[in-house]
């Protein structure tokens, strides 16, 4: 190929290579020129929006300038030669001058003249220092020439507008005022402060004042005077190695170990003065602050207390003296009764046994006065130690359910028996109340009664002698009253009768005898019953002695009189064991069992008696305490472990009474505790007391039992009593039973499903007649006991429902069968 | 492939051997183009392809050898058109490392439709540099040529060791040893 052909060739392509690229260089052109288009577009599109965001930037300008118009702050500007630019609102208000004054004006014109130089070489240096921000007080004279405390926050601001100053002003003239008043109350504190010490200097106070390493940055002359040291001894000394106790460091320690910075506190050391001798200070210690609450040391100020110290002490020690000698007092007093008791207990047993045989008369007049003066005996003894258990505390309230009425009658009998003398008659006023069962401590009771029993008797020699009962106009108040027309009691003897061992005149001790001990003993039980034991009386014409007893009354009872019990119980049934090891004793004993014909068996000793326990099953066992090879403790814990008598019950036999070997017995698994000497009705209700059969009917009593009796028995007697022998009347009396009862009964479980104690208290009581009218008498007692208790709102009762329904339908059945068997009949 | 390559290609031929062999291979190849090329056009890799084996076949100089020459001349090119890209870098192992991250992006801002390859810096410290080559037109010789007159251009002494790993060459390992 020709270079010539080659090079057109050449030429050629590169034409076509121009055109090429002249095409596509026509077609970026488009391209390029659609792009500006919609640039164009976009441009147009974003003007718009930014005159929207323009008007709203100057709404939101508006709004701002509205704020800051409205602000409670002075807001302006100023130039660098303090001329205003601008000012809101707030600040023409507190200057009062108008707007177009103040930007005319400078702020210089504006502060006090006193502070104009501070504040204007306040402002240079934020401008000289390009400070961003700042703060100054000054005061400003406004056009009113009032003078207004400004606390201003400074801007230095340098933008597009120029270079000024920004600020915020706060009137703060309130403040200042306050701060006036503090700097003044400063400055009678300080006053104060120089008042108060010159008195602690006079005071005869020991005072120093200690660092936080407890050295003594400060002492006053009495504490110098105090300790023996001189100022310059003391200057830089810690205390515990100068003069503090060895034996006290312990107390000064936890001082200091506990939180002694916050707190002040008040102790008690031994100081060793320099002439060594001890004085015992009271120091009251406090940690003194400076301006930022930081601890900076204590204080302390001593008081010398070694005299009261000295007298404390002595009396801490007459003290014990005294006490010992009360606890002497009361053992030897315990020590002594149960000594003179135990002869008595023979005196009086004999003396009951032997008018028990027969006796001439003349005897038997010996024999009562033998009864009397042991009888006396016997009360001074009880006396005496009543009152040492009283003083010790040991008296226990006991109380349990009774009938006042009745007790009282007791009392005022054992009383008659006593006192035969004819010319006095003893009278009992119960006329408001029938029966009157409360619950109370019966036996203090009963020993206040027939204490002023006695006493009446013993000072009266003619006329009456009269219990009361009375109703008194507050609830649940009764007043037990004794009234005799004796001797009566001079007024101003009327005071010291309730005294121990006082008695109103040594002439009546001569005539009448006694300890002087009882009404003391009647005013200190009566103390225990909430009470209060008052007497008046008119010398030559008779005395009253009275108490207003708050009581527990139990309505329930005082309705329905229920014979728990009969009179004389047929006890020949019993087997009884008596461990004695006092012959007398036995005799004693021996005689007054075979009387109600009770089998027993005497052990001597309670070897013997655990011997014989573990033979033979007995009904009760009466255990003596102290006895010879096993005594009644170990006897009793032997019996009772093993074998015939674990639950038979065991009654300690005593002629102690202190409560701590009635605390042992019952530990050693005894029952009860019979005092010795005890008369026959005292060992009689014992084991009436806990005779099976009278514990038996006690307990079912007690509590409502449902799973022993046989709630379906019906009582013919109490069918024949209602209907006689009117069939007719009787079956159409238990067919109303039959039809009505169980939409009584449907109402009761809706009751108890509800838990309305009232309600189930109500049904019981419609419903109980019904029951008792069909002979169903041990239902009967059931739904009454029911109500009862649900009366008293007891909520036990709700517990045992399903039990209470099956008795009660079982008594509808039972009902029914007798009604088929009565048309059988027919 | 961007039309500045084959406009570059064909003058480095015609300026070595003559427009003559520039027209021969145009004709063994029976390009769509015609051989045509403008340097404001996109035009098929496979063109490229079949023109430097053509001028393989014609010169008797291996395909790898021409493309490495062809990258050495190249370097030139982009350093006069583009100096830009050169002043970023104070040497050599900035320069490579700034390839893939910086060059390769301003590139295809220019020209949104340039098929490049990978360029990866997998480790760079004070004498050694490795690169990691990844492209589908196995081109890594031609790579190399751009490499070499990197180095001279900011006057640096190295070796440059290459690894394949890719037995197909689309996978190759620079490591460039001070």
């Amino acid at each position: 190929m020709s270079e010539l052909e080659l090079l057109q060739k050449k030429l050629k392509r590169a034409l076509s290579a121009r055109k090429m690229a002249e095409h596509i260089l026509e077609q970026k052109a488009i391209e390029l020129f659609n792009s500006n288009q919609l640039l164009k577009e976009a441009n147009a599109k974003l003007t718009g929006e930014v005159a929207i965001k323009s008007n709203q930037l100057q709404e939101r300008e508006q709004r701002y300038k509205k704020f800051i118009d409205g602000a409670t702050d002075s807001i302006y500007n100023f130039t660098e030669e303090l001329q205003f630019l601008y000012v809101n609102n707030r600040t023409v208000e507190l200057l009062e001058y108008s707007e177009e004054e103040l930007l005319a004006m400078t702020v210089a014109e504006l502060v006090h003249p006193n502070y104009l130089e501070m504040a204007t070489s306040f402002f240079t240096d934020i401008l000289e220092k390009q400070k961003k921000s700042a703060y100054i007080e000054f005061p400003v004279v406004s056009k009113s020439k009032r003078l207004i405390w400004a606390g201003t926050n400074i801007t230095y601001v340098d933008d597009t507008s120029g270079v000024y100053y920004s600020a915020i002003s706060r009137d703060i003239s309130e403040r200042k005022s306050i701060e006036s008043d503090l700097s003044s109350a400063r400055v009678h504190l300080e006053r104060s402060e120089h008042k108060y010490r010159g008195i602690l200097k006079n005071l005869q106070l020991g005072l120093i004042e200690l660092d936080t390493d407890r050295r003594i940055t400060y002492s006053n002359l009495i504490f110098q005077k105090m300790i023996g040291y001189s100022e310059d001894e003391l200057l830089g000394a810690v205390p515990a190695e100068l003069f503090l106790h060895k034996d006290d460091y312990p107390i000064e320690s936890s001082i200091v170990s506990s939180d002694s910075s916050v707190s002040t506190n008040v102790y008690d050391v031994r100081l060793i003065l320099k002439d060594q001798s001890i004085i015992h200070v009271l120091i009251s210690k406090s940690p003194i602050y400076n301006i930022r609450n930081d601890v900076i040391g204590s204080i302390a100020i001593h008081y010398d207390i070694t005299e009261r110290k000295r007298l404390e002490t002595e009396l801490v020690r007459a003290k014990e003296i005294a006490e010992n000698a009360q606890k002497e007092q009361q053992k030897f007093l315990a020590v002594m009764t149960h000594e003179i008791r135990t002869p008595l207990n023979s005196i009086v047993g004999m003396s009951h046994l032997l008018s028990d045989t027969k006796v001439t008369e003349e005897q038997e007049e010996y024999i009562g006065l033998i009864n009397n003066a042991s009888d006396m005996l016997q009360s001074l003894v009880s006396d005496i130690l009543d009152l040492s258990k009283i003083q010790s505390g040991k008296q226990e309230l006991v109380e349990e359910d009774f009938d006042l009425v009745k007790h009282l009658r007791n009392c005022i009998s054992s009383i008659k028996i006593r006192s035969s003398d004819p010319d006095v008659v003893l009278l009992f006023e119960h006329t408001d109340y029938d029966k009157l069962w409360m619950r109370s401590d019966k036996k203090m009771i009963h020993q206040i009664v027939t204490n002023l029993l006695h006493n009446a008797v013993k000072f009266t020699k003619k006329g009456s002698i009269t219990l009361k009962i009375k109703r008194l106009d507050r609830p649940n108040m009764i007043q037990i009253a004794v009234a005799d027309t004796g001797i009566g009691i001079a007024s101003d003897k009327l005071k010291i009768i309730f005294k121990e061992y006082e008695q109103a005149n040594d002439y009546i001790h001569g005539i009448y005898g006694g300890t002087g001990l009882g009404l003391s003993i009647c005013q200190k039980l009566a103390t225990k019953l909430n009470s209060r034991l008052e007497v008046y009386s008119t010398l030559g014409k008779g005395t009253t002695f009275f108490m207003n007893l708050p009581i527990q009354m139990i309505l329930d009872r005082n309705k329905i009189e229920k014979k728990i019990k009969p009179d004389d119980q047929d006890l020949s049934h019993l087997s009884i064991l008596v461990a004695e090891d006092n012959s007398m004793n036995q005799k004693y004993i021996s005689r007054l069992l075979e009387k109600k014909n009770i089998k027993f068996h005497i052990a001597d000793n309670g070897a013997i008696a655990y011997s014989l326990a573990s033979h033979h099953k007995f009904d009760l066992i009466f255990m003596d305490i102290h006895m010879p090879q096993m005594n009644g403790y170990e006897a009793s814990m032997a019996i009772k472990k093993e074998g015939l008598n674990i639950n038979t019950p065991i009654i300690a036999l005593s002629a102690s009474t202190l409560i701590a070997q009635k605390e042992e017995a019952i530990a050693s698994g005894m029952q009860d505790f019979l005092s010795k000497p005890f008369n026959p009705n005292q060992l009689y209700a014992v084991i009436e007391k806990y005779n099976p059969a009278a514990l038996k009917l006690s307990t079912d009593d007690e509590k409502i039992s449902i799973s022993e009796k046989n709630y379906q028995d019906l009582d013919r007697d109490t069918i024949r009593q209602f209907f006689g022998d009117d069939r007719e009347y009787k079956m159409d009396m238990f067919q109303l039973f039959v039809d009505q009862i169980p939409t009584d009964l449907h109402d009761l479980e809706e009751a108890y499903r509800a838990g309305n104690l009232q309600l189930i208290s109500q049904v019981c009581h419609k419903i109980k007649p019904s029951f008792q009218m069909v002979g169903l008498l041990k239902i009967a007692e059931l739904v009454r006991k029911i109500e009862h208790e649900a009366g008293l709102e007891d909520t036990s009762v709700l517990h045992d429902d399903h039990k209470i329904f099956d008795i009660l339908n079982g008594g509808i059945d039972v009902i029914k069968d007798e009604i088929i068997t009565l048309h059988n009949i027919d | 492939m961007k039309g500045m390559v084959f406009t570059e290609f064909l003058e480095m031929v015609e300026g070595q051997h003559g427009y003559e062999l520039v027209d021969q291979i145009i004709e063994d190849c029976e390009l769509e183009s015609e051989g045509i090329y403008t340097a404001v056009g996109t035009y098929p890799h496979s063109e490229m392809v079949q023109l430097i084996v053509a001028l393989s076949q014609r010169s008797n100089i291996p395909v790898p050898d021409l493309l490495h020459t062809f990258g050495r001349y190249l370097f030139d090119t982009f350093l006069s058109k583009y100096p830009g890209f050169f002043k970023e870098a104070d040497n050599a192992f900035d320069f490579f490392s700034s390839i893939q991250e910086y060059i390769h992006v301003e590139v295809l801002k220019l020209y949104p439709d340039a098929q490049l390859p990978e360029f990866r810096t997998i480790l760079k410290e004070e004498r050694q540099l490795h690169l990691v080559y990844e492209s589908d037109r196995k081109m890594s010789t031609f790579a190399l040529g751009l490499l070499e007159k990197g180095l001279e251009y900011y006057q640096e002494e190295a070796d440059i060791i290459v690894e394949n790993l890719e037995s197909d060459g689309s996978k190759v390992l620079f490591k460039i040893m001070k």
